[in-house]
């Protein structure tokens, strides 16, 4: 039987389980794709799947390059979200790759390093490390990039592609399952292609429907959600 | 005694044995050339396939076979085509010596082909001479080592710190700044350039590599420190960064004045700051200035 995680949002692991076990959620140790137009939700999805690990005593590596650490922080407390005795057990490991382009400080610690969005390959090099530091903690880690989407506004797009592969690989070589956020249209359809073609689970979130495209061990799925302030959650 | 002679029929033998003689030696011949011929084809196909040394062992078989032979046209003929095959070689000088060779022959042997070779020497020492002015260029840009002037010690430590300032005009080396404060740098540097090759990161790759090259500097290791600065120029220079190939000069032009090569530091640094007017940045020029002024200040 495949192996899967609770993904933490409310009717999915529902919607992906398997028919005749009953149980469902996202395949351990793969790669998910998450992606649609602005506003759907994805950072959303990445933000449960998160936390949920994190609860169940899942590390988390999460490289943010939409938003800086302040602004996570203050979105996860909108969600009423505490993170506080994670980053103090060292249980969540952040790559803030943007707030080095915004011009605002981070103050690293040993879960909490700055990147930027220019420059790729540190952010490969702070992945090795942090993929080091998860793999260290627990056999078993969550790890999110969310989104690819600026990482494609500020280099060039076969680049981010050949970084994807390499994170999906680093990542899965750690024992670790990785969700990747990806704004539909922000790059031409044959790199969307590319992208696509790079993991293996695919989810379109478009404001109204969850569209599960592809996932192992699961056929095509779909189901109406709505976004409360409780985060994501799949209607019956 | 001649009567006698001829009433044996010794002449007779005799004559049939000249016409057997000249009979065997025309086979030879034939024989001899029939080889050439395929030694010849033989050479011209491995050209075609671009196998250059398969090809100067046939024709040079051919030329000995035609040698033998005393056919003086033939051997004209494929000192043309060795000359040929040292011109794809790139091999300008005995290229030249192979033509030069043919149109001796033609000309002894008053061949219209003469006229021919005339003009494909003339069009040889055009492509040695454009060939020639190419790498003076390159050594121009890049020379080989040059003895360092007798009376100049350099403070490497100084000028690797200095080199580090000049880095901060790239905005991809920030991120690697705090690699050289650790205890064996070259290994995190060495970390991050494997990474940047595996996912292709060109700009990265480069900036890497100056700052590894900063690293050799300081440990005095020069040749490897060239090595670095100028791959990484050659990286920029393909990718067409600008401004990548006008800071990794700032490094081969240091280079350059450690070496005492005043004049290379002086082309390098020109070419720089040119780039850098060029591309209007103000602050990169400066920059290039004052390492300059810091170099010869001392």
């Amino acid at each position: 039987m495949l192996p899967v995680i609770g993904s933490g949002i409310p009717g999915f692991d529902k919607l992906v389980s398997n028919e005749k076990t009953g149980i469902g959620g996202i395949p351990e140790n793969t790669s998910t794709l998450i992606y649609g137009p602005p506003k759907t939700g994805k950072s959303i999805f990445c933000y449960q799947f998160m936390y949920h690990g994190l609860s169940n005593e899942e590390p988390c590596l999460y490289i943010m390059t939409d938003y800086g650490i302040k602004q996570f922080q203050q979105k996860i407390a909108d969600y009423g979200w505490d993170l506080g005795s994670s980053i103090e057990n060292q249980m969540f490991y952040i790559i803030d790759a943007l707030s080095s382009v915004s011009g605002t400080e981070v103050v690293e610690t040993a879960t909490c390093v700055s990147s930027s969005v220019h420059n790729p390959t540190d952010i490969m090099v702070k992945l090795g490390v942090g993929t080091r530091f998860m793999s260290g903690m627990s056999p078993r880690f969550r790890s999110v990039i969310d989104s690819l989407t600026t990482l494609l506004a500020f280099n060039e797009d076969m680049l981010v592609v050949r970084v994807l592969t390499a994170f999906i690989m680093r990542i899965k070589e750690a024992g670790g399952t990785a969700v990747i956020t990806y704004t539909e249209g922000s790059a031409d359809t044959k790199i969307e292609t590319m992208l696509k073609a790079s993991v293996d689970n695919i989810i379109r979130l478009d404001g109204e429907q969850l569209v599960v495209e592809a996932m192992v061990g699961c056929g095509k799925r779909n189901a109406p959600y709505i976004i409360t302030d409780k985060g994501i959650i799949i209607k019956e | 005694m001649l009567k006698i002679l001829q009433v044996i029929g010794i002449f007779d033998k005799l004559k049939k044995k000249e016409e057997s003689i000249r009979y065997y030696k025309r086979i030879l011949k034939e024989h001899k050339e029939a080889e050439a011929d395929a030694l010849i084809n033989l050479g011209v196909l491995s050209l075609e396939e671009e196998n250059f040394d398969e090809a100067l062992k046939y024709l040079k078989q051919a030329l000995r076979v035609y040698g033998e032979l005393e056919d003086e046209e033939g051997e004209a003929f494929v000192s043309d085509y060795i000359g040929d095959v040292f011109l794809n070689m790139r091999r300008m000088d005995e290229a030249l010596d192979y033509y030069k060779d043919a149109y001796r022959i033609y000309s002894s042997i008053r061949s219209s082909a003469k006229n021919e070779m005339f003009e494909k020497i003339k069009e040889a020492e055009k492509i040695m001479e454009a060939f020639e002015v190419a790498e003076k260029k390159r050594k121009e840009e890049f020379p080989p080592q040059v003895p360092v002037e007798e009376d100049y010690v350099p403070d490497y430590e100084k000028l690797s710190e200095k080199l580090q300032d000049v880095l901060k005009i790239l905005e991809s080396a920030s991120a690697y700044e705090g690699y050289f404060k650790e205890e064996n740098p070259i290994e995190y540097f060495r970390e991050a350039f494997v990474i940047s090759r595996e996912i292709g990161d060109k700009k990265g790759e480069a900036t890497l590599l100056l700052m590894m090259g900063t690293v050799s500097l300081k440990n005095e290791n020069l040749s490897k420190a060239f090595k670095n600065f100028k791959d990484a120029y050659d990286i920029f220079q393909s990718s067409q960064d600008k401004k990548g190939e006008a800071v990794s000069l700032l490094f081969v032009g240091t280079l350059f004045f450690i070496q005492g090569d005043m004049g290379k530091v002086s082309a390098t640094f020109r070419k720089s700051v040119e780039t850098f007017q060029q591309l209007k940045d103000k602050y990169s020029e400066s920059v290039a200035i004052d390492l300059l002024n810091a170099l010869y200040s001392g």
